[in-house]
C-alpha cells in the first residue's frame, strides 16, 4: 500500500480506484502498466525536456517515443545496463535526472523502483488510451445479473465485484424523482408529480417520468446553461469598454436545438460552419455565433490586429477543450510539452479561423453580423404591454388622489405667502477654514471673504448650522470684488472652481457623512473646448481637478449664482452641522473665489433645480399684486408638491419603467445584429507565431489537422471539413469527451475527472471500457443526445442511493467506483431556479432578450467604478430562469458563485463552500421573495403549512424531529412578530400581495421557516 | 445510531474525523504541502505547529499592498534625473530607445524629452531625493526601501496589472493575495484571509479594476479576495433582509445547523459539515465586518495622522485606517486600490491630485503601524503596474501635456516586514528610460513578497490542467536578497 501512497501525493491525479485495487492492477505480469503508472511519471518528470517539444528538448533525447527511447537510453529487460536508470540513481548531482536545480520534483526511491521494474519487464510503450480508436467493448460478465438494468451496469458492477464491493440499494422514489428532475430540467418536481411516482414507483412509471422530463421545454434551458459555459457566451464584450452585444438569439438557438434533440454531429457542424453549408438557413448561420462568443477588446491604444489574432486563438483553444479534450493552447508558444501537438499543428488549426471577415474590433464594429429577427421576443413583448397597461391604470388612480390633495396644499400656500416669501435663507456660519495661508472671514452682511495670500490651490471648508429643519439645496453666490474688478485675484479676474462637496458632521464625531447631490446649475457657463476643460457647473461634482466651473467670459458687474439640489432632503438633528467644501485645484491655479455667500432652501423640486425665482416666490408676487395664479406657476407648485408624495412618485417611476420595458421589447422584436462567421473573399495567410506573439510571424502554414490524429478520410481544408473531422466516427476524442461531459452532469464528475484534458497530463478514466462503450453507443445512435442521457439515468448505477457509510468513505471517499450515487451541491444558477420553481414564482417563458434579476443595489457601479449601472427588470422578467439573465463579463451575476466567468471556455465544474455563499443564499432578495411568496400563497393554516413548504422545496415530508424543530422555530418567530407588526410588514413587503394585519405575524413567521428550508443543505443539493 | 438530545443531533466523532480528513485530502483539488499543513493543522500532523507551514521563518505575518492603478510617474515622484533638463525638447537618442514599442496613443507623434515637472528635495537621514508632491511620504523616507529598477513586460493597463498581481498577463491565474492565503491559511476565524479595499471616486474611473485582480483563478474560490464596499453593505449580502431581526436569524442558523447535522448522519456527506461551518462563519461575519468598518471609535489624533480625507468613508485615507484595523485583526493579505494615476494629459493637475489623495494617508499608515509595533511584521508595498515615458505626450510646452505608459522602468517602494528602511535599490539610465543596475522583474518582486511571508516561491505550486503552476512563472527569478534586513 505504501508504494501507492507516494503516487497519489506526487501526481495528485491518480485515482482512488487504483489505490483500492491494490498492486494487481498496476503491477501485472508485464510489469507496471505503462499507461497507468509509467507514462504519467515520464510525462511529469521527463517530457518537459525529453518530450514532443523540439525546441525545449535537451541532449536530443526523446522519451515519449518508444523507438527513440530504446535506441538511445533504454535496453529493454536490462535496467542495470540502461543509461536511463543509471541517470536516475546517479549520486553525481551533475548527472542525476531530473536535474536537482530544474525545479522538477525529484523521483522518490519507490518511483525509481517502479521505472526499474518497467525496464526489466521490457519497457513496452502503449498508445495513450484517449488517442486509440474507439471500439465497443464486450460487456463484462457479472455475478449479480439481477442488479443490471442496462449495459452501463455491467461495467460498473464488474468493477465493484472485483473490488469486493456491493452497489447501494435504489434511492427512495421521492429522492429519485427529484434527482432526475434536477438533472434533466434543472427544477424540482411539483408536489403532485412526486406523490404520483411515490405512490406507484414502477419501472414503467420511472420511464414515463424520464420521458416527460426529456420532452419538457425546460430541458433545453437546463442543457443550454452548461453549453453556454463551454461556449463562453456572454452579453458583453469584456475588457475595458465591455460593450453590450446582441447575441441572445444564438442562446435561444441552443435551447431549441436541445429541445429538438438535434444530433450532436449536426449541432457541431452548424456551429462550426453553418454559413458554408449549401442553401444555409438563417438559423444555420446563426449557429456559427458559437465561434464569436469570445471576448472582444475595444481598449484604446490596442492594435486591432492583436485582438483579431487573440480571437482566432480563442476559437482553436475552445475547440480543443470542448471537442477534443486537449489543452491545445499549450502549443501557442511552443510545441506541446506532453501531447503530440506541434507548434506548427497549432497554427494549422488557427488557419481555419484566420480568414473570417473580421478586423479585430469590438462593440458595433465586430463584424461580420447576421441581421436576425428572433421569434422569441414576441411573447415577452405582449407580457410587457399587459404590464404597462396595469401600471398605467395604477398611476392614473394615484394621480387623481394626488390632484385632490394638491388643492388643499395650494390654498395653504396662498395663505402662507400673503406677507411675501423668501426661499433662500442665510446660512449661519459656525466655522471657516482654508487649506492655505489665506485668511477667510465672515462679514457683517453674511457674506464671506478670503484675503491675504493668493495660493495656487486653495480649499475652503465652511461649517454651518441652518435654522431650517430640512435642507433641499444650497445656493452659492460668487460676488465681485469691490468696484466690479473681478471674482478672483487671477490676472483676468476669473474663478475656476474645481470641486464642491457637502457633508454632515455630528458634534464630537470624527467622520463626515457625505450628501449626494443630484443636480448643479449656474446662471453662467462657459462653453468648453474639450471633454476635459473648465466650463460646466455640474463638473464641480466629479472630483476631477481637470474639470470644473469657470466664470471666464462673464461680466463682473453681477454676482454669479450656482444652485445645488440634494438627492434627498437632509434633516439635521440638534447636534449636526452642514459642511460645505469649495475646492480650487485647477491646472492654471491662482483662481480662487474671493467673495461669496451661501444660502439654503427647504423647498423641493423647481426651487432647487434652477437659478430662477422659486414657485412660492412667484406665487407671493402674484398674491401681492392680486390676480389669478397663472397655470404655469400652478404647475410649478404642483411639481414642488409631488416631490413629497412618495406613493405618487413610486407609481410614476413604475409606469416609466413599464414603458421602457415595452420599448425594449419592441426593439428586440426587430432584426438584431448577431455576430456570426463569414469567410473573407480572399484568404489571409497564416503563419506560425514565434513564441505565440501576435506580430512575430514565422513559417507559413496551410490548413490541416494534427498528424497524430491522422484519421481524416479526405484533406481537411475548410471549416466544414474541420467539423466533419471532429465528428468522424474514427475521431478518437470527440465522442469520448462528449460522453464524459454528460456523465459529469449525472455523477458530479466525469469518468475522466479532467474533462478539459484527455491528454497525457489528464487523469485516466475510472471506467475506461464504460467510457468507450458509451462513446461507441453515442456514435451508433446517430449522436442522439437524449438517447444517451436516457440510458444513463435509466441505469441501476444512476438509480442508487447517494448515502455513504464509514466503510464506503474509507474505501472510496471520492466515489470513483460508483458503489453509490453522488451527492453534490447544485450549481448556483440551479439553486436560484429551484427556489423560484418550488415557491411558484418561476415564470416559464422561453427565449427572448436578456433579463435582469435582483442584484444588490449599486453592484455594477461599484465594480466598474461608475461605468455601468444595473437596473433590475420589472414584472415577470424578474422571475425568469437564470439562463436568460444578462451576463456582463466585467461583473458577473452576483448570485452565480462557482460559475464559469464566461471569459474563456470552461467545462470543469467547480464546487466550493464559502461563507460568502451562505450570505448570498440567506440574504439575496430572490430567495427572500421566494420564501415570502410561499408564506403568503401556501399558508393552509395551522402548522400543516410548515410541512407543505417543506415538501414543495424538498419533495418529501419532514421527519418528526425536523417537524418539531421547525415548529419550535415557527412559534418563536410568531411570538416575535406578534409583538412587532411593523417588522412583519417590512419582511412581507418583499411580495406584492400584502396580508391583513391579523395575518401578518403568522405569514412573516412562515416566511422565516421558508427561508430556513430554502437554505437547508438538502434544498441546495442533488442527492 | 445518532444520539438525539434536546433536538441536538450529535455526530459520532469518529465519522466526523474520517470524513473531514478525506474531504481535505481529496476535495477535488490537490493542495501544495504547505497549504495542506496549514489547513490540517495539528489534528492531521500530530503536533506540528502552524508556523511549520512555512518553508522558513516568516519576516512578515501580513501584507498591505497599496496598489496605485494607472501607472504613477517615476519621473515626478521618485527617480530624480536633474540631467534631463539639458535634453528638454530634444528627441531621445535611438541608442536609448532601442526600438521600443509605443502604445497607439503616442506611436507616430513627436515624443520629445520632458524633464520632471516637480522639484526634488533630499528627505530623511537617508537623504532620498523625492518629488515635492509627496511631502508626507518624504517624511517617513527612513522607513522606506525604494525599488527604482522595476520593469514589466506589459504596456497596457489591464495586462500589466494582471501581470503584476497574478504573474501572468492573461486573466485566469490566482492573484498574489490568493496565493498567500492558499499557502498560509487563516489567522482570523471571523474574517476572510484576503481583503480588498477600493477607493470610492466621484467620477467613473478610466481604468476599471477587474474583480479577477483579486480573484483566486484556478485555486478554490475560498482564497479569493473579499472586497469591502464602502457604505451600508460592506460585504455583498452581509445585511439581513429588512424585517428579519438578528434573534430570528440566529435561530435560523442554529436550526439549519441541527437539521443539516441530521442529514449528515443520514447521508455521511462530509460536505455538509463544511457547509454548517460556513453558515456559522457567515453569521459571525455579520457582526465582525460591521465592527471592523465602524471607525467611530478612532481618535481625533488618528484622523489627523491620516489626513482630512480620512473622515470620508470610502476614501483612500479612510481605507488606510481600515487597513490598519485589518492588520490588527490578523488578516493575512490586505490590498488597497487607488485608481486614476494615468496622466497622459494635464500631468501637473492629475498627478498631484492622486498624490494629494494618497500621500498623507500612506505616511500616516506607516507611522501608525510603527507606533503600534505592527510595522516590523507587516510588509507594505506601494506601486502601480508600470511607469511613465521620459517623453512628453502632447505639446511639450503646454500644461496640457502628460506622459504615456512605460514598462521598461518604474519605481515602487516597500516598508516594514523585514525589509531594510532608508535605502534605494537598483537604478535607471540618465533618461529614466531603461533599467541600469540590478533590474527587478515583476516575478522577483513577487518572489520577495512570498519570501517575507516565509514561503519559497518555487515550492508554492498548484496543479491545474496537468501542470504545476506558481505565481512567479517558469523562468528563474529570485527574492531580492539585498533589501532584506
Amino acid at each position: 500500500m505504501l508504494l501507492f501512497a507516494w503516487w497519489r501525493r506526487s501526481l495528485g491525479l491518480v485515482s482512488m480506484v487504483s489505490w483500492t485495487m491494490g498492486g494487481a492492477y498496476l503491477l501485472g505480469a508485464e510489469g507496471p502498466s505503462f499507461s497507468q503508472v509509467v507514462r504519467p511519471l515520464l510525462s511529469d518528470r521527463c517530457f518537459h525536456c525529453h518530450g514532443p517539444d523540439e525546441a525545449a528538448r535537451k541532449a536530443k533525447l526523446r522519451l515519449d517515443v518508444e523507438s527513440r527511447a530504446h535506441e538511445a537510453v533504454i535496453i529493454p529487460g536490462e535496467s542495470s545496463e540502461s543509461e536511463f536508470i543509471a541517470r536516475l540513481i546517479s549520486s553525481d548531482e551533475d548527472d542525476r535526472m531530473p536535474p536537482p536545480d530544474s525545479g522538477v520534483k525529484p523521483l522518490t526511491q519507490s518511483e525509481i523502483d517502479l521505472l526499474t521494474a518497467w525496464v526489466d519487464a521490457g519497457a513496452r510503450y502503449e498508445t495513450h488510451w484517449a488517442f486509440s480508436p474507439i471500439q465497443r467493448p464486450a460487456l463484462p460478465s457479472v455475478k449479480d445479473e439481477s442488479w443490471v438494468r442496462n449495459p452501463i451496469d455491467h461495467f460498473v458492477l464488474a468493477r465493484l465485484e472485483k473490488e469486493g464491493l456491493r452497489p447501494s440499494s435504489e434511492a427512495l422514489p421521492r429522492v429519485l424523482a427529484r434527482r432526475v428532475a434536477l438533472d434533466l430540467v434543472g427544477l424540482p418536481p411539483s408536489v403532485s408529480q412526486v406523490r404520483d411516482y411515490d405512490a406507484l414507483p414502477s419501472d414503467r412509471a420511472y420511464e414515463q417520468w424520464v420521458d416527460q422530463l426529456l420532452a419538457s421545454k425546460r430541458y433545453g434551458e437546463r442543457m443550454a446553461m452548461v453549453w453556454l459555459d463551454a461556449a463562453r457566451y456572454a452579453d458583453t464584450d469584456g475588457f475595458q469598454a465591455d460593450a453590450t452585444r446582441n447575441n441572445w438569439a444564438w442562446r435561444d438557438w441552443v435551447i431549441e436545438s436541445y429541445n429538438k434533440n438535434v444530433p450532436f454531429d449536426q449541432f457541431t457542424l452548424e456551429q462550426f460552419a453553418g454559413d458554408l453549408l449549401p442553401d444555409a438557413t438563417q438559423e444555420q448561420i446563426l449557429a456559427t455565433c458559437f465561434h464569436r462568443n469570445h471576448m472582444a477588446n475595444g481598449e484604446g491604444g490596442r492594435d486591432p490586429e492583436e485582438s483579431r489574432v487573440d480571437y482566432v486563438i480563442d476559437r482553436v483553444n475552445t475547440m480543443g477543450t470542448v471537442w477534443l479534450g486537449l489543452t491545445l493552447g499549450c502549443a501557442q508558444c511552443h510545441s506541446h510539452k506532453f501531447d503530440p501537438i506541434s507548434h506548427t499543428d497549432y497554427y494549422q488549426l488557427n488557419a481555419f479561423f484566420n480568414s473570417i471577415d473580421e478586423d479585430g474590433k469590438a462593440g458595433g464594429g465586430a463584424r461580420p453580423f447576421l441581421e436576425y429577427r428572433s421569434p422569441f421576443a414576441e411573447a415577452g413583448a405582449e407580457d410587457a404591454k399587459r404590464w404597462q397597461e396595469s401600471k398605467d391604470r395604477e398611476f392614473r388612480d394615484e394621480e387623481r388622489s394626488a390632484r385632490l390633495a394638491f388643492e388643499g396644499w395650494f390654498s395653504a400656500r396662498i395663505a402662507e405667502v400673503k406677507n411675501g416669501h423668501q426661499t433662500w435663507l442665510p446660512l449661519p456660519i459656525e466655522s471657516l477654514a482654508t487649506s492655505s495661508e489665506s485668511q477667510i472671514t465672515r462679514n457683517a452682511s453674511g457674506t464671506i471673504s478670503v484675503s491675504g495670500e493668493n495660493p495656487r490651490h486653495d480649499d475652503y471648508t465652511i461649517q454651518a448650522r441652518p435654522e431650517i429643519s430640512r435642507i433641499t439645496g444650497v445656493r452659492l453666490e460668487v460676488l465681485s470684488k469691490p468696484g466690479d474688478q473681478g471674482y478672483s485675484d487671477a490676472e483676468d479676474g476669473h474663478v475656476i472652481l474645481t470641486n464642491v462637496k457637502f457633508g454632515v458632521r455630528s458634534r464630537g464625531a470624527t467622520q463626515l457623512s457625505e450628501i449626494e447631490v443630484s443636480s448643479a446649475v449656474a446662471d453662467y457657463q462657459n462653453k468648453k473646448k474639450g471633454k476635459r476643460d473648465y466650463g460646466l457647473f455640474r463638473d464641480v461634482l466629479d472630483d476631477d481637478p481637470r474639470t470644473g466651473w469657470t466664470t471666464n467670459g462673464a461680466d463682473f458687474n453681477e454676482p454669479r449664482i450656482g444652485v445645488f439640489q440634494f438627492a434627498e432632503p437632509v434633516v439635521l438633528s440638534a447636534d449636526e452641522s452642514l459642511v460645505v467644501e469649495l475646492r480650487h485645484r485647477s491646472l492654471r491655479g491662482f483662481s480662487s473665489i474671493r467673495h461669496f455667500r451661501l444660502l439654503v432652501a427647504s423647498e423641493r423640486g423647481p426651487a432647487v433645480v434652477s437659478v430662477d425665482s422659486s414657485p412660492r416666490e412667484q406665487l407671493a408676487a402674484i398674491v401681492k399684486a392680486g390676480g389669478e395664479v397663472p397655470k404655469v406657476i400652478r404647475e410649478r407648485l404642483w411639481n414642488e408638491f409631488i416631490e413629497d408624495q412618495a406613493r405618487y412618485k413610486a407609481s410614476r417611476s413604475a409606469r416609466a419603467e413599464a414603458q421602457a420595458r415595452v420599448a425594449d421589447y419592441e426593439r428586440a422584436s426587430k432584426p438584431q445584429k448577431v455576430m456570426v462567421l463569414a469567410e473573407r473573399r480572399e484568404k489571409r495567410e497564416t503563419n506560425v507565431l514565434v513564441r505565440g506573439v501576435w506580430d512575430q510571424k514565422g513559417e507559413l502554414v496551410s490548413r490541416g489537422v494534427p498528424a497524430a490524429f491522422g484519421n481524416a478520410r479526405a484533406p481537411v481544408e475548410s471549416r466544414v471539413e474541420l467539423a466533419r473531422w471532429l465528428i468522424d466516427s474514427k475521431n478518437p476524442l470527440t465522442a469520448r469527451v462528449t460522453v464524459n461531459r454528460y456523465w459529469q452532469m449525472y455523477f458530479g464528475h466525469g469518468l475522466v475527472r479532467t474533462p478539459e484534458d484527455f491528454g497525457m497530463q489528464g487523469e485516466a478514466p475510472t471506467h475506461p471500457q464504460l467510457l468507450d462503450w458509451l462513446a461507441a453507443e453515442l456514435i451508433a445512435s446517430g449522436w442522439n443526445v437524449k438517447h444517451l442521457q436516457k440510458l444513463i439515468v435509466s441505469s441501476a448505477c444512476y438509480r442508487q442511493q447517494s448515502d455513504s457509510n464509514s466503510e464506503l468513505i474509507r474505501r472510496d471517499p471520492e466515489n470513483r467506483l460508483l458503489a453509490r450515487a453522488t451527492r453534490f451541491r447544485l450549481p448556483s444558477w440551479m439553486i436560484r431556479d429551484a427556489a423560484l420553481g418550488a415557491s411558484g414564482l418561476l415564470v416559464n417563458r422561453l427565449g427572448g432578450p436578456p433579463v435582469y434579476p435582483h442584484q444588490p443595489p449599486g453592484l455594477w457601479a461599484d465594480s466598474t467604478m461608475g461605468r455601468f449601472h444595473y437596473k433590475p427588470s420589472v414584472g415577470s422578467d424578474l422571475y425568469r430562469r437564470s439562463v436568460y439573465g444578462f451576463w456582463r463579463r466585467s461583473v458577473g451575476p452576483a448570485l452565480m458563485f462557482d460559475a464559469s466567468k464566461r471569459r474563456v471556455c470552461q467545462v470543469r465544474v467547480t464546487r466550493t463552500s464559502t461563507p460568502l455563499q451562505a450570505l448570498t443564499l440567506m440574504n439575496d432578495r430572490t430567495f427572500v421573495e421566494a420564501a415570502c411568496h410561499m408564506a403568503v400563497a401556501d399558508d393552509v393554516g395551522g402548522e400543516g403549512s410548515i410541512a407543505k413548504l417543506f415538501e414543495q422545496v424538498l419533495s418529501r415530508l419532514p421527519s418528526p424531529s425536523e417537524r418539531m424543530d421547525l415548529q419550535e422555530q415557527f412559534r418563536i418567530a410568531l411570538a416575535h412578530y406578534r409583538g412587532n407588526l411593523a417588522e412583519a410588514r417590512e419582511l412581507l413587503s418583499h411580495v406584492e400581495a400584502s396580508p391583513s394585519d391579523a395575518e401578518l405575524p403568522r405569514r412573516a413567521a412562515l416566511a422565516v421557516i421558508g427561508m430556513t428550508i430554502l437554505n437547508l443543505d438538502e434544498a441546495i443539493t442533488r442527492q | 445510531m445518532p444520539i438525539v438530545n434536546n433536538n441536538q443531533v450529535e455526530i459520532p466523532e469518529a465519522l466526523l474525523k474520517t470524513t473531514r480528513r478525506n474531504f481535505l485530502k481529496t476535495g477535488g483539488f490537490s493542495l501544495g504541502a504547505i497549504a495542506l499543513n496549514s489547513l490540517l493543522g495539528n489534528e492531521m500532523l500530530g503536533g506540528s505547529s502552524p508556523s511549520s507551514a512555512h518553508h522558513f521563518p516568516a519576516r512578515a505575518k501580513r501584507v498591505i499592498y497599496l496598489t496605485q492603478s494607472g501607472g504613477p510617474s517615476q519621473l515626478e515622484l521618485f527617480d530624480h534625473k536633474p540631467g534631463l533638463k539639458k535634453w528638454e525638447g530634444t528627441k531621445i537618442p535611438d541608442s536609448v530607445r532601442q526600438g521600443q514599442r509605443l502604445t497607439l496613443m503616442t506611436a507616430g507623434s513627436k515624443t520629445l524629452v520632458m524633464a520632471a515637472r516637480a522639484k526634488f528635495h533630499a528627505r530623511g537621514q537617508c537623504g532620498a531625493m523625492l518629488g515635492e508632491w509627496l511631502p508626507h511620504i518624504g517624511s517617513v523616507a527612513d522607513d522606506l526601501c525604494f525599488l527604482k529598477s522595476m520593469y514589466t513586460e506589459q504596456i497596457n493597463h489591464a495586462p500589466a496589472m494582471t501581470f503584476m498581481l497574478t504573474g501572468h498577463q492573461l486573466p485566469g491565474r490566482p492573484s498574489m493575495g490568493a496565493w498567500a492565503s492558499y499557502g498560509l491559511g487563516s489567522e482570523n476565524k471571523d474574517l476572510p484571509d484576503y481583503i480588498v479595499l477600493v477607493s470610492k471616486m466621484e467620477r467613473p474611473s478610466d481604468q476599471p479594476l477587474y474583480e479577477y485582480y483579486w480573484g483566486s483563478g484556478f485555486l478554490p474560490s475560498k482564497y479569493q479576495g473579499v472586497k469591502l464596499r464602502s457604505g451600508k453593505d460592506p460585504v455583498l449580502y452581509l445585511n439581513d433582509p429588512t424585517g428579519l431581526p438578528r434573534s430570528l436569524r440566529k435561530g435560523m442558523v442554529d436550526t439549519l445547523g441541527r437539521l443539516n447535522r441530521e442529514r449528515f448522519v443520514q447521508s455521511g456527506d462530509p460536505e455538509i459539515e463544511t457547509r454548517i461551518r460556513q453558515y456559522e462563519m457567515a453569521y459571525r461575519m455579520q457582526s465582525s465586518v460591521p465592527e471592523l468598518t465602524d471607525l467611530s471609535g478612532e481618535s481625533e489624533s488618528t484622523f489627523d495622522l491620516y489626513g482630512p480625507e480620512s473622515r470620508r468613508p470610502g476614501s483612500y485615507a479612510a481605507n488606510c485606517i481600515l487597513a490598519r484595523r485589518l492588520a490588527e485583526r490578523g488578516v493575512r493579505f490586505i490590498q488597497l486600490f487607488h485608481p486614476d494615476w494615468d496622466h497622459h494629459k494635464k500631468l501637473t493637475a492629475w498627478c498631484p491630485a492622486r498624490c494629494r489623495d494618497t500621500d498623507q494617508p500612506t505616511a500616516g499608515l506607516i507611522r501608525d503601524l510603527k507606533q503600534r509595533g505592527l510595522l516590523d511584521d507587516t510588509l507594505i508595498i506601494w506601486g502601480g503596474e508600470f511607469g511613465r515615458t521620459t517623453m512628453a505626450q502632447g505639446d511639450l510646452n503646454s500644461p496640457e501635456s502628460g506622459r504615456d505608459h512605460h514598462p521598461r522602468c518604474f519605481t515602487m517602494f516597500m516598508a516594514g516586514g523585514g525589509i531594510k528602511g532608508g535605502m534605494s535599490y537598483g537604478s535607471t539610465d540618465e533618461f529614466s528610460y531603461n533599467t541600469a543596475d540590478n533590474p527587478i522583474h515583476v516575478h522577483d518582486l513577487q518572489a520577495t513578497v512570498l519570501n517575507q511571508l516565509g514561503i519559497d516561491h518555487r515550492k508554492l505550486t498548484y496543479r491545474h490542467q496537468g501542470l504545476d503552476f506558481k505565481l512567479t512563472g517558469v523562468e528563474s527569478h529570485h527574492p531580492i536578497k539585498e533589501i532584506i534586513a
